[in-house]
């Protein structure tokens, strides 16, 4: 979930090598997301919802800003995605797994 | 030269004109809304007619993968959900609620200046941000001894006039015990934030013209004991 | 000539005005996104500098200049005055009004919205209401445009069109259909949220409503940079143009072409299906076709004046040319740096590709190396080429005219190559400041430090072309008749061209079928899907 001025959550933890889709979506301004050394590049528009599908080869924790412009504090909103082998990739009972890099 | 001589060099220009751009139209078209979603959804087990729903738009999801479902639940902190309704009822002035809002008075002062600093002042605040706060305070979203009581005995309607008319009654008020700020760093955190620790400027929401959330509270001019006790608890 | 000579005056000024103001925004924003500390930083100074400079480069500095540029090419091509002057100098005045009104807005801090706008995001009304009555000067232009065409052709039936005014022309129908758009998006969403009657709009169609503009337009500043391809370079360099032909049909093919295509600016978006994004996709390949026509058409014309000139040998035509000559300099760093610039639009346009740099620095360089380079700098050149007739006088040295260009064409590149460099490395855009504690980010902090000092060059080279267009005022009178301005000649000049490249009622009634086939549904499908409306986020303190 994009906001004024952050993600929520703003860390998550994804699997390699497995094919994953992102959502996202917003409440409020015109947000969107790279996932920096990926192919992941989407635009978040309030009223829609944006589905991007991927595959993450690399493991790391990998840069995701948000790269259009949502007012002020545009520039200090970014999160992590810290991508994990495999049998690392543990949710939670809810389906979560968030971690706390920042 | 005659209008026929004319006609004749002008009409292969308008027919090979039209047929390539055409062509070229329906190539694309061709291509876009037919093959290609098909092509791709037989990959992967698409039926032809969903690929191209899916490629013109009528249906969700991409034509080249299978739509995952998920049953995650949503977990929102707050129960407000701003529309036009609700932000038009908020900007309503006159209706009813003048008595309610009188009673906010006793602790929020007259003119939204609290004597007493355990209190906010709500001077400035926009009936959109007082709103916010009843409905969360409603909702347990946020808690607090005495507030939590007030808005759980007030129905939705009357927190929409009670926040409009107090916001309009003390929107010009301000607080003179307050003083600018002076000390650079702070000043260097509101104006600019600090990328270091991914901190956007608290101007960028909370100033006058950010154009942040629309329930963003103003900070000038609120009593700093307030502040400082609010900073702590989040 | 002498009809013109101050309406023509009057806008350059205005239009170089801006674009010297915006050149020393440009520098400090380049500086405070560097890891040099930068004095007036904050999150607001930031962004309002983006938006000033935006406007100023993007409607005020191009809109203006085509159009002084246009009422020159009206008067002088088709030798006749220039039809409805007073008109001209109401669109003029109605110009200046509305950049005023936007400026004050920028100024005071209402209208940190950028020049793309991004609702709902909203400024306050006089931002968008100034921005408009520059469009309607501009609409106001275009009629000028058209009825002098018109005129011309009643007043010699069966010739064809002079090149120039045939490019003026299919330039200003180009803009009326491109308007459609951004003025269906501000009129019937962004304004009436800015004045509040308005408390929510739907965002998936103001972007596309504004994508439908987004592209013709950079082909609108881009025109008057073709017309002195075609017309005006061949005759610096002792020439001819090569195809009088070719040149109708490039600016043909970019009136077709350029409209129906907006939508490769919204293939990361997800309120745009794929395939319309393929449809919009097929049609920008198709827009490269005229680049590529006057790429070789030019070079060619060049070859011939360079082995008039004596070059002999596979390459030797090229040291042959007078590269002395402004005009001549210039379109040659024009096309080099359209290589780059080029090649790199036919990687945004493949939607694979445009994944991996939308909304990064690549995009930045790139508009900044095509427009503020290959386009720019023949705004320079045009410049140079027109202000004698203008004045009335001419500098005894074309010295500094040669430097002021070498130093744009050094200082772009030497901006923009590491900028794409770095938006393949991710780095994203409208920042204004980086977190370079970050040790990826820290690794761009050099490059963009090399950025930096290429926008100086750039600065000084905008503070010496001011200065010389000063000095022409300072300089010594010329005979009139040794000003007169003479456009290239054709190879083969034409006698008789089909209607078809004589005017535009044939790609008008195509570019009509094509924008309903592009723009169809992908306007038409927001009146019934039902996606909820964004709630408005006022800038301007008010509400």
């Amino acid at each position: 979930m994009a906001t004024q001025f952050a993600f929520q959550p703003q860390c998550i933890v994804l699997p390699a090598n497995k094919r994953v889709t992102l959502r996202f979506a917003t409440p409020d301004v015109i947000h969107g997301i790279l996932v920096a050394g990926t192919n992941v590049n989407t635009m978040i528009v309030p009223g829609y919802v944006s589905q991007v599908h991927t595959v993450f080869t690399k493991n790391g924790d990998l840069l995701m800003p948000c790269h259009e412009y949502c007012g002020l504090g545009h520039s200090q909103m970014w999160a992590t995605v810290r991508v994990v082998p495999e049998d690392q990739f543990k949710p939670g009972p809810d389906g979560r797994a968030t971690c706390d890099a920042r | 030269m005659e209008p026929a001589r004319f006609d004749e060099l002008d009409k292969p220009w308008r027919k090979w004109a039209s047929i390539i751009i055409g062509g070229g139209l329906a190539f694309s078209v061709l291509m876009g809304f037919l093959v290609i979603p098909v092509v791709q959804g037989y990959g992967a087990g698409i039926d032809p007619w969903t690929a191209i729903c899916r490629a013109v738009g009528i249906a969700e999801g991409a034509p080249s993968m299978r739509q995952p479902t998920s049953d995650a639940q949503a977990k929102p902190t707050t129960n407000v959900a701003w529309s036009t309704d609700l932000l038009r009822a908020l900007a309503n002035t006159s209706g009813p609620g003048a008595d309610i809002a009188q009673s906010c008075a006793a602790c929020h002062g007259e003119r939204g200046i609290a004597s007493d600093p355990q209190n906010p002042s709500l001077a400035g605040q926009s009936a959109v941000a007082i709103y916010k706060q009843l409905n969360d305070y409603k909702s347990g979203s946020r808690v607090h001894e005495i507030m939590t009581g007030i808005a759980q005995a007030l129905e939705n309607d009357q927190m929409i006039a009670a926040a409009a008319h107090f916001a309009t009654r003390t929107r010009w008020a301000v607080d003179p015990t307050t003083a600018q700020v002076r000390d650079p760093d702070v000043v260097r955190l509101v104006e600019r934030g600090d990328p270091a620790r991914g901190l956007p400027a608290c101007n960028s929401c909370h100033g006058f013209s950010a154009g942040g959330p629309i329930e963003t509270p103003t900070l000038s001019h609120q009593n700093k004991e307030y502040l400082a006790r609010q900073l702590r608890a989040f | 000539m002498t009809h013109v000579r101050g309406l023509t005056l009057a806008h350059m000024w205005v239009a170089f005005g801006a674009f010297a103001v915006a050149c020393v925004l440009g520098v400090w924003q380049m500086w405070a996104r560097s890891p040099l500390p930068a004095p007036f930083l904050t999150a607001n100074a930031y962004f309002t500098s983006v938006t000033a400079h935006g406007v100023s480069m993007a409607y005020v500095l191009t809109t203006f200049l085509v159009m002084g540029f246009g009422y020159y090419v009206a008067e002088t091509a088709l030798a006749r005055p220039l039809p409805l002057r007073r008109f001209a100098w109401f669109a003029f005045g109605l110009g200046i009004f509305g950049a005023a009104m936007t400026t004050l807005t920028i100024l005071g801090g209402t209208a940190t919205v950028l020049f793309t706008f991004y609702p709902p995001l909203t400024a306050h009304p006089a931002f968008y209401i100034g921005l408009v009555l520059v469009v309607v000067a501009s609409w106001i232009w275009c009629g000028i445009m058209l009825t002098a065409m018109i005129g011309w052709k009643r007043a010699n039936p069966g010739k064809p069109v002079p090149l120039a005014m045939f490019a003026t022309v299919a330039n200003a129908v180009m803009w009326l259909w491109t308007t459609v758009g951004v003025a269906a998006e501000l009129l019937f969403q962004v304004i009436p949220a800015a004045f509040g009657w308005n408390l929510g709009i739907d965002v998936g169609l103001s972007r596309t409503l504004f994508s439908w503009t987004l592209h013709a337009i950079v082909y609108f500043w881009l025109v008057p940079a073709y017309i002195a391809f075609y017309t005006m370079a061949p005759q610096a360099a002792g020439g001819r143009l090569y195809s009088d032909t070719m040149g109708r049909l490039t600016f043909i093919l970019f009136l077709i072409y350029s409209l129906p295509v907006g939508m490769h600016h919204l293939f990361m978006d997800p309120q745009q299906s794929n395939a319309f994004k393929f449809l919009q996709m097929s049609f920008t390949a198709l827009v490269a076709a005229p680049t590529l026509l006057t790429v070789f058409t030019i070079t060619a014309s060049m070859e011939i004046a360079g082995r008039l000139r004596g070059g002999r040998g596979l390459f030797g035509w090229i040291w042959a040319l007078p590269w002395e000559r402004p005009m001549v300099l210039a379109t040659g760093l024009a096309f080099f740096m359209l290589w780059f610039g080029g090649g790199g639009g036919l990687i945004n346009m493949s939607y694979g590709m445009n994944a991996m740099i939308h909304n990064t620095s690549w995009v930045t360089a790139h508009f900044h190396l095509i427009f503020g380079g290959t386009v720019v700098i023949m705004y320079f050149a045009i410049a140079y080429a027109i202000w004698p007739t203008l004045t009335g006088r001419a500098p005894v040295s074309l010295r500094a005219q040669r430097v002021q260009i070498w130093l744009w064409f050094v200082g772009m590149m030497v901006m923009t190559l590491p900028w794409h460099y770095l938006g393949l490395q991710g780095q994203w855009r409208r920042v204004a400041t980086f977190n370079y504690a970050d040790p990826l980010i820290a690794s761009w902090g050099p490059w963009v430090i090399v950025s930096f000092v290429g926008g100086i060059v750039l600065l000084a080279s905008a503070i010496l072309f001011i200065w010389n267009l000063l000095e022409f005022h300072r300089a010594r009178a010329v005979a009139a008749d040794l000003l007169r301005p003479l456009y290239a000649t054709a190879v083969h000049p034409p006698e008789r061209v089909p209607a078809a490249l004589n005017g535009f009622a044939l790609w008008n009634v195509l570019v009509l079928v094509l924008m309903i086939a592009a723009y169809g549904y992908p306007i038409a499908q927001f009146f019934f899907i039902d996606a909820p409306e964004a709630i408005v986020h006022r800038v301007d303190g008010r509400g």
